[in-house]
């Protein structure tokens, strides 16, 4: 457990380092910063422009360092083969895989949290109160965080037993699917068709819904969600990514890496 | 391999697909090497002279660029969604955008023609159903700008479904079949319903007004038990509107039943009554009018006018768009 908290500290450090990361931060940084103006374009509802700007920025910037850095973190240990002095010492394979995971969390963690201050600073600026942050702000990031974790689990789970390209295709194909599944899913229920009901209940436990895990609508019309609905919605998050790395673990800990 | 042909240095690796066929390379004059970065600076100068004057050609394409037209073709707002990853409300906002947009350059144009109102607003409102201003302000001008009453009446119907709590919607739907399409009745049951759902009795007083203009008697009925009910609830100042207006609502009611029964004995007899007891006596009416305003029925056998001694007769207060014009 040292060894692999260890391997996650070392990783969150190699992370810091990396330049795409921070383009990338820059990006949305600009764009949450940018929405106070986009704001001023539109007769009205001006809040709502902000914080959708805001939060979608946040997201989408997100997302990309989740797939990007993912996959690079394991995919350049295997190609450069430097992950073999990490192996060689008494750190069993699953054990650096989940270390490596945990730095990606912890990175992620650090951009949520400077999107949301800026996003928060955005809001504060505008209304001139704090009284956002008691409708579902810290739900509404909370939440991204663990979407932004799924996404990072699926990019160490390819990146375990393919190369970069084809991890980050098939990681940015997983997070595509489970966005446009959790919004067909009602669609599907919804038709007569007996199969299309058999094949919602197999897409609900293969694919991720991001929908579930995105709670921007809260923040944007000032709904109150309860404690219980956010647990429920990060316990399934974090199961869910957590199951996923367990699989990546176990591909990993099978792979050939001679 | 290696050589000293062509100028090559002693070691460099050449492809043998340049060595062949041979040719003589004629070394540049001194003049012509003194000339070169001029050519090149005056080429680059060429190129960028190029694309400054192709830009300043294409400068009405970029100012369209982006630009709804009419008659407009927009993508499917669930299609849209379908394809939005977890950005719908933001791309929800930039359709919102385009459409507040739209509304301004579509005043400023000489022929107005707001084909792409109403798909640009089932684009924001598919993508975000909850964007209760944007049902507000399409509904109102779609009716009131574009006179598209049939698309403001859908937008706002698809709003108060969706939205069903924001009292603008069905305020802005009455005030369509109000104004502009002469449907009273509905009118009052959707201004009614915008009251009830804003806490604004004041509009009560508008929703008995519509009653009024309907001269029906389940509207009448109506809209004095929602009088009553809006009494209850209702500051000091405003109660005494509300009870003034349910007296005139009820006056109004009675002589609406005196009117319809004047007629249903004309249409019989061949004329007018003599007076009003004359209805009683035909079996008409059940009893002789009272008057809820405290005053009396009055009954003019020469003209046929019916009407209250304190009211006077039932002439409801009557705008709308066709007359407005």
């Amino acid at each position: 457990m040292t060894r692999t908290l260890a391997i996650a500290a070392n990783t969150l450090r190699e992370a810091l380092r990396e330049r795409l990361m921070y383009n990338l931060v820059v990006f949305a940084l600009v764009l949450i910063g940018g929405s106070l103006t986009i704001s001023q374009l539109t007769l009205g509802e001006q809040f709502r422009i902000i914080a959708n700007v805001a939060t979608g920025s946040a997201q989408l910037f997100g997302t990309l360092i989740a797939v990007f850095l993912g996959v690079a973190l394991l995919s350049r240990e295997i190609d450069r083969r430097t992950c073999y002095a990490v192996l060689a010492r008494p750190v069993s394979r699953a054990g650096f895989l989940v270390g490596k995971y945990l730095g990606l969390l912890a990175t992620l963690a650090l951009n949520v949290l400077v999107m949301a201050a800026a996003t928060a600073a955005m809001l504060l600026l505008y209304t001139g109160s704090a009284a956002f942050l008691a409708s579902g702000f810290f739900g509404a990031f909370g939440l991204m965080l663990v979407q932004l974790a799924v996404c990072g689990a699926f990019a160490v789970l390819f990146a375990s037993f393919t190369t970069s390209t084809l991890a980050t295709i098939f990681t940015i194909s997983a997070v595509v699917a489970g966005h446009v599944f959790s919004e067909v899913r009602a669609f599907w229920l919804q038709t007569p068709q007996v199969e299309m009901k058999s094949l919602v209940r197999v897409l609900d436990v293969l694919l991720p819904n991001m929908g579930l895990l995105d709670l921007k609508d809260a923040l944007t019309y000032g709904d109150p969600v309860t404690g219980a609905s956010i647990l429920a919605r990060a316990a399934y998050g974090v199961g869910y990514a957590g199951v996923v790395v367990a699989l990546a673990a176990f591909v990993f800990s099978k792979r050939d890496l001679r | 391999m290696a050589g000293t042909a062509g100028g090559q240095p002693r070691g460099a690796r050449v492809s043998s697909a340049l060595l062949l066929p041979v040719t003589r390379v004629r070394m540049p004059s001194r003049n012509m090497r003194r000339l070169r970065p001029a050519l090149l600076l005056a080429a680059v100068a060429a190129l960028a002279g190029a694309a400054a004057a192709g830009r300043a050609a294409l400068e009405p394409a970029a100012s369209e660029s982006g630009r709804i037209r009419d008659p407009a073709w927009l993508p499917d707002g669930k299609l849209l969604r379908l394809v939005s990853l977890g950005q719908r409300l933001a791309l929800a906002d930039l359709y919102w955008l385009r459409l507040v947009q739209y509304v301004g350059e579509t005043l400023l144009a000489q022929q107005a023609r707001w084909d792409a109102l109403y798909p640009l607003a089932n684009i924001v409102t598919d993508l975000d159903p909850r964007h209760g201003y944007a049902y507000q302000v399409a509904g109102s001008n779609l009716s009131g700008l574009a006179h598209r009453y049939a698309e403001s009446d859908a937008i706002l119907q698809k709003g108060m479904r969706n939205v069903p709590d924001r009292w603008t919607l069905p305020f802005y739907y009455g005030f369509n079949k109000y104004f502009y399409e002469d449907d009273f009745a509905e009118a009052a049951v959707y201004v009614r319903r915008a009251a009830e759902l804003g806490k604004r009795p004041h509009l009560a007083l508008l929703a008995a007004n519509l009653s009024l203009l309907s001269d029906q008697g389940e509207e009448y009925r109506a809209a004095i038990g929602f009088l009553e009910e809006s009494i209850r609830q209702a500051d000091p100042d405003l109660r005494a509107q509300l009870e003034q207006r349910l007296v005139k609502v009820r006056t109004y009611e009675t002589l609406s039943e005196v009117e319809k029964a004047l007629a249903a004995f004309q249409a019989r007899e061949g004329r007018r009554p003599s007076r009003l007891r004359e209805l009683v006596e035909r079996g008409f009416l059940p009893a002789p009018p009272q008057d809820p305003s405290g005053g009396r029925i009055e009954y003019d056998p020469a003209t046929g006018e019916v009407k209250s001694s304190v009211v006077g007769p039932r002439a409801p207060v009557r705008m709308t768009h066709r007359e407005s014009r």
